[in-house]
């Protein structure tokens, strides 16, 4: 029976703050502001107690029992956060950024160059200009794929080119080059919205399926919500007519 | 972090002290966190303090502040009880993370449908060729994806679906090569300039 | 004021009534359309059933829940069950703080638990939590896996507990990733982190379907085997694993919908815009 109880009350909480935030699409009312507010609250008040769990096991335990007592340096850093707040002493604050910011951007970079640089120039170069298939002899479709393939990806790098001259005869090719850039990022942009429409729609219905799981709670609070915030907005309006 | 990436694995104290220096900043980067609230409190605190009469929008700052308290007591409270670094091990941590958060998260994410369908109507016109190109692309990926949507074109369905795999696989994968390349290339400038010093705005205000 | 004008300057909230209704729809009365299955999902799923026996895999669960309901979350569940049909080790863990939790979520999920029944935690299975750091949790944990989990598991077993762990020290342990993501960290610093340190890493990645085309680069050099596409990815899974549920068919319909809806607003948009700007020309 418990677990029943918590489940609804789950279900109503949920149906509760999903049509909350969903207010807004008709105006921006208390309902909304309440669910704002909320979730900013407890987004952060999630964060914050994983936060704290994680420096509580890795670090304050092993100083706690002795069976670490390097991480007081991590722990000693940390706590120079608190230095923001200061004016005087700011500058300790910029410690643990530096260490954070620097060890972060090393390993992006090292990273980067393999992963993003000359993975992703290799396989370009290596792609072949004259496809032949063993059995089916040359293949016409995918050598002209190729050939898009590469093409494109140099107008795109040289859209982005702004160090040559444009006036200079290599400057002229790069900025033709570039216009391929520009149509073939067109398309990839273009794909990207239609993708980003894919997603946006399935977050919206990944929340509906959970609003019809209860009809009750899913009209009850959409119709509370619909005459408060129509109350309100005749009451805002009734304000502007007396100034 | 760069010298232990190239340094080969026999040099030891290199790794070693590599792998130290990122634990410790596992350690670091939870601070922060910790800060970011504290800072949200008091920015809401002013808010209370700053008040007018005839305008309630403190009172969900004061909601702001007590919720946030108290979840994050919850959290605590759950992360000793348990013995375990996740305050998910509270039942009530769990139950307000899986009914108020999850709900909280989605619902206001996934608004941008609403603007997404109404600036379909608006805003997004062919009014140049770059922009009528986009259009097309777009509208034949969004058939490409929807799992019906080949069905619009009856007997050619199988050639319009050839259509948005070639639009994915090939000039759009080439673009977005092009841009993985450059942003590298932007990364490995910035991280340079970062190291230099040339680059402070990562260190904030004050003197 | 002309028809297009009037249609123009029609309320906003009418357009999101409308998207309401269309939706509603299917997610009402089923339909059941059809759904073609792509070559992209075939080969996640070839992938997954290519690996022998015993092999070691980690399962990023990089994870908001923003994007659990509509289309992470039926990936995770679904590649959750492949797994567990599979004798494979598997490693849970998360770099998103939000996605640790939702491993058990997808633990909870009928197929699942299914497809778990026989499996043992800590020898078949384990769920490391949350890492913190993002790009750096992962060099950290790439490096030196027992360093970096001092906290232990989820539930604070330490990992000298936990027999599947004994012989996963570093990322060179792992056979394969697949990499749930809702975006940074992602698929692209586990590319930089993990396989940079570990070539012969096979990585799959379940994507929103905002990520996929800038994935697609990963795919086309083979750094990626392969992906699922966002909520499409995850309705063509499910479908080939037999696992798609009345509720999951009705969610594809209203996915179909959904873009049919948008599509028209674009062309009556467009048509509208077209027509004034004729009209004008005229005048």
């Amino acid at each position: 029976m418990a677990v029943d109880l918590a489940t609804m009350l789950g279900i109503y909480v949920y149906a509760l703050y999903a049509l909350s935030a969903y207010s807004f699409t008709y105006r921006d009312n208390s309902f909304f502001k309440f669910a704002e507010h909320s979730f900013l609250a407890l987004a952060i008040g999630y964060n914050a107690s994983v936060a704290y769990g994680y420096v509580r096991r890795t670090a304050i335990d092993p100083i706690l029992t002795g069976r670490n007592m390097m991480f007081l340096v991590p722990v000693l850093v940390g706590v120079l956060f608190v230095f923001f707040f200061s004016k005087k002493y700011f500058w300790l604050y910029r410690f643990p950024i530096a260490l954070i910011t620097g060890s972060g951007m090393g390993l992006a970079m090292s990273g980067t160059i393999s992963a993003q640089f000359m993975q992703q120039i290799i396989p370009t170069i290596q792609l072949p200009l004259y496809v032949v298939h063993p059995v089916l002899g040359f293949q016409p479709l995918d050598t002209l794929n190729n050939w898009l393939i590469i093409i494109m990806v140099l107008g795109t790098l040289a859209y982005f080119f702004f160090s040559i001259p444009p006036e200079t005869a290599l400057g002229k090719a790069t900025s033709k080059l570039g216009l391929v850039g520009r149509w073939t990022m067109m398309i990839a942009f273009g794909s990207a919205f239609g993708n980003t429409v894919m997603t946006r729609m399935n977050l919206f219905i990944g929340v509906y399926k959970n609003l019809l799981r209860d009809y009750t709670s899913f009209l009850g609070f959409a119709a509370l919500i619909l005459i408060v915030a129509t109350l309100e907005r005749q009451r805002a309006r009734k304000a502007e007519q007396k100034t | 972090m760069i010298v232990s990436a190239f340094a080969s694995q026999k040099i030891k104290e290199i790794q070693d002290a590599a792998s130290t220096l990122q634990t410790w900043v596992l350690v670091m980067v939870n601070f922060a966190v910790i800060l970011g609230a504290v800072m949200i409190i008091r920015a809401h605190k002013g808010r209370i303090e700053r008040r007018k009469p005839g305008d309630n929008s403190w009172m969900f700052s004061v909601w702001l502040i007590g919720a946030l308290i108290l979840y994050l007591m919850l959290g605590i409270y759950g992360v000793e009880v348990s013995n375990s670094a996740s305050p998910t091990r509270d039942p009530t941590f769990a139950w307000i993370y899986n009914n108020a958060v999850v709900s909280l998260d989605s619902a206001m994410y996934s608004l941008l449908a609403f603007f997404i369908a109404s600036a379909a109507f608006r805003a997004f016109k062919a009014r140049t060729k770059e922009a009528a190109v986009l259009l097309l692309s777009g509208g034949a990926i969004m058939l490409y994806n929807a799992p019906a949507g080949s069905v619009v074109f009856g007997p050619l369905g199988p050639q319009f679906v050839a259509l948005g795999e070639w639009i994915m696989n090939v000039p759009n994968m080439a673009g977005f090569r092009g841009i993985i390349i450059g942003a590298a290339v932007g990364a490995i400038a910035l991280g340079i300039r970062v190291m230099t010093g040339r680059e402070r705005g990562y260190l904030g205000g004050g003197e | 004021m002309s028809f297009w004008k009037k249609l123009e300057a029609v309320d906003v909230r009418i357009i999101y009534l409308v998207l309401w209704i269309a939706i509603g729809i299917p997610l009402l009365v089923p339909i059941g359309l059809p759904l073609a299955i792509s070559p992209d999902t075939v080969k996640y799923k070839e992938a997954i059933d290519a690996l022998p026996a015993g092999s070691v895999i980690a399962f990023g669960m990089d994870v908001s829940p923003a994007g659990w309901g509509g289309e992470l979350g039926p990936q995770a569940r679904a590649t959750a069950t492949h797994v567990f049909r599979r004798p494979l080790k598997v490693v849970f863990l998360s770099f998103w703080e939000t996605g640790a939790p939702l491993i058990e979520t997808a633990w909870r999920d009928p197929f699942v638990a299914a497809a778990m029944k026989d499996k043992k935690y800590g020898v078949d299975y384990v769920n490391l939590g949350w890492i913190p750091g993002t790009e750096t949790g992962m060099a950290s944990f790439a490096t030196d896996v027992w360093k970096v989990l001092e906290k232990g598991d989820y539930k604070g077993t330490k990992l000298a507990d936990l027999p599947i762990m004994a012989n996963i020290k570093t990322v060179n342990d792992f056979t394969m990733l697949i990499c749930i993501e809702t975006g940074t960290p992602g698929g692209p610093e586990y590319l930089r982190q993990w396989q940079a340190r570990n070539p012969r890493l096979k990585v799959v990645v379940g994507s929103l379907g905002v990520s996929v085309p800038a994935n697609m680069a990963y795919v086309a050099s083979g750094q990626i085997v392969s992906i699922l596409r966002g909520g499409r990815g995850a309705a063509e899974y499910q479908r080939l694993l037999n696992i798609a549920t009345q509720a999951d068919v009705q969610g594809s319909d209203a996915m179909t919908m959904s873009h049919v809806v948008v599509l028209l607003f674009l062309l009556v948009g467009n048509a509208g815009y077209f027509a004034t700007r004729k009209k004008a020309g005229k005048t």
